[in-house]
């Protein structure tokens, strides 16, 4: 497999390409939108395609180990549940779609876990851990990875 | 509408139908326009000639986008139904709608015909301005008036909730019901349905709401009049819902005018609707902004997940993960805020009392 260059590489270079070979030569406005469009969608990729398997696999430790505590500290049945679903069903390999199948499964168990705080005064603290999860981890590479995204062609 | 070169003569045929009293109709021009994010639109220049005289004008074509390419599926005949009534109503200022074309038979999809608007939209004015003058008043007003319209001024084609309690509970499950049927399980979702459940405003009466009010929404004729379009997800609702959709809006895609100055703005719009300071302030319009979302989002959402399974494609479609995410980041971060306030406010309460 040739590796180098690597995926983001290639996808800027398309971005390149798009930006100072074929938009100056388009002039409906309805491409011209299409095409920045396209520009940012291909920069998303980029930043996503060279993180989100190692990503998810962070993730996924840190979900399981979250929602294993909300278990010990409430006895939520429902996160439970979620729990054994996501660990008696995952593909546990580095394969895209299996990184994706497995890493909804577990998000299921985080919302579980999450409810079952809310719903009990008494783990204010884990309820906290719970959001700084969305807040922190999620929340911030989705942020990274939303890249140079804007509503194009609104307007 | 979807095949530009047969549509001059669809377009032609379409009218002279609607128009026994013009001899000859020509569609001179006909193009596609930028900016119908949701749907199909087009311009079309239309020449009229009666006994020699001839006149010209230009209308818009408003029609679903072809299948498989909607950013969010909505009902033309709905929108149609809304736009009459409001054309009855003549107290909101909207391009008259002429025409409605139901089955698609003539313009080769459901489509509404409409007056153009020589002006631009309020979005393109504002973008190149370093001072907003007097628009974020005329916004607020324009957003007042369209909350004066009570339920039983609209059509049994709208929805009519029975109660303020029973349309939240139902905006709230939409968030639920989205995140449930969606191919991604969404932790962020989960927790914003249940901080809303736990954290209701104080009630305000129902009213007309636009669905998607925002700048780019807000046409300006000539003369320099706002004119509202675009009002596929009105509906009947709490008025505030349409304050949040425009504070998340125009913090996704500024600038904001509600942000410039919230108080006056809220000053403005609640002398408007004559809606107390209880019910409209900063922090019921930070839980309606993110309420109100999921009306949008959900839709979004859905075609995304069509995306996933094969069943949708498209640019502007593909684009709408940014929108998912920048609603994630941006409704956590407005919850944390909003529960800090108000442990303050019980805080202060418990000292006082």
């Amino acid at each position: 497999m040739i590796v180098l260059p690597t995926t983001p590489q290639l996808l800027r270079d398309v971005r390149n390409e798009l930006t100072h070979t074929v938009a100056p030569e388009v002039h409906g406005a309805v491409a011209r939108v299409a095409l920045e469009q396209i520009d940012i969608i291909l920069e998303q990729c980029a930043v996503r395609c060279a993180d989100e398997i190692a990503w998810m696999a962070e993730e996924l430790t840190e979900m399981l180990a979250y929602a294993d505590d909300v278990v010990e500290a409430t006895g939520d049945e429902a996160t439970a549940a979620a729990l054994v679903a996501a660990r008696d069903n995952a593909a546990g390999t580095l394969h895209l779609d299996d990184m994706a199948h497995d890493y909804t499964l577990t998000s299921e168990a985080l919302s579980c876990a999450i409810e079952a705080c809310m719903a009990d005064p008494d783990q204010s603290d884990l309820l906290r851990r719970g959001v700084e999860i969305l807040r922190l981890r999620r929340g911030e590479r989705e942020t990274v990875v939303r890249a140079n995204w804007r509503l194009v062609g609104r307007g | 509408m979807h095949e530009i070169d047969l549509m001059p003569a669809r377009l032609a045929a379409f009218l002279q139908q609607h128009r026994d009293d013009v001899e000859l109709i020509e569609v001179t021009d006909y193009e596609p326009m930028a900016g119908g994010y949701s749907r199909s639109m087009a311009k079309a220049r239309v020449r009229y000639t009666t006994d020699g005289v001839t006149l010209e004008e230009s209308l818009v074509l408003r029609g679903d986008p072809p299948p498989g390419h909607a950013l969010v599926d909505t009902d033309r005949a709905h929108e149609w139904a809304v736009l009459r009534t409001l054309t009855e109503l003549g107290v909101i200022p909207i391009p008259q709608a002429r025409y409605y074309d139901a089955t698609g038979e003539h313009l080769g999809t459901k489509a509404i015909v409409m007056d153009h608007v020589t002006g631009g939209s309020l979005q393109s004015l504002i973008e190149e301005m370093s001072d907003y003058g007097d628009h974020p008043t005329r916004l607020a007003e324009l957003w007042g008036q369209i909350h004066c319209i009570t339920p039983d001024q609209l059509p049994d084609a709208m929805a009519h909730p029975s109660s303020w309690e029973a349309r939240i509970d139902d905006l709230i499950q939409s968030w639920r019901d989205a995140e449930r049927s969606s191919v991604n399980s969404d932790p962020t979702w989960r927790y914003i349905a249940a901080w809303l459940a736990a954290n209701k405003p104080p009630p305000l009466p129902l009213r007309l709401t636009h669905g998607d009010p925002q700048a780019p929404n807000v046409m300006i004729d000539h003369e320099g009049n706002y004119l509202v379009v675009d009002w596929e997800f009105a509906a009947i609702g709490d008025p505030r819902e349409d304050l949040g959709w425009y504070n998340i809006y125009s913090t996704a895609a500024g600038p904001n005018l509600y942000e410039a100055d919230p108080e006056a703005f809220l000053a403005t719009y609640r002398a408007v609707t004559g809606f107390g300071e209880v019910e409209v302030n900063q922090l019921t319009v930070g839980y309606f902004t993110i309420l109100a979302s999921m009306k949008i989002l959900g839709p979004i959402n859905a075609q995304l997940d069509k995306f996933a399974l094969g069943e949708n494609s498209g640019a502007t479609t593909a684009l709408q993960v940014g929108s998912i995410s920048f609603g994630h980041d941006n409704f956590i971060n407005a919850i944390n805020g909003m529960q800090a306030a108000i442990d303050a406010m019980a805080q202060a309460q418990g000292a006082t009392s």
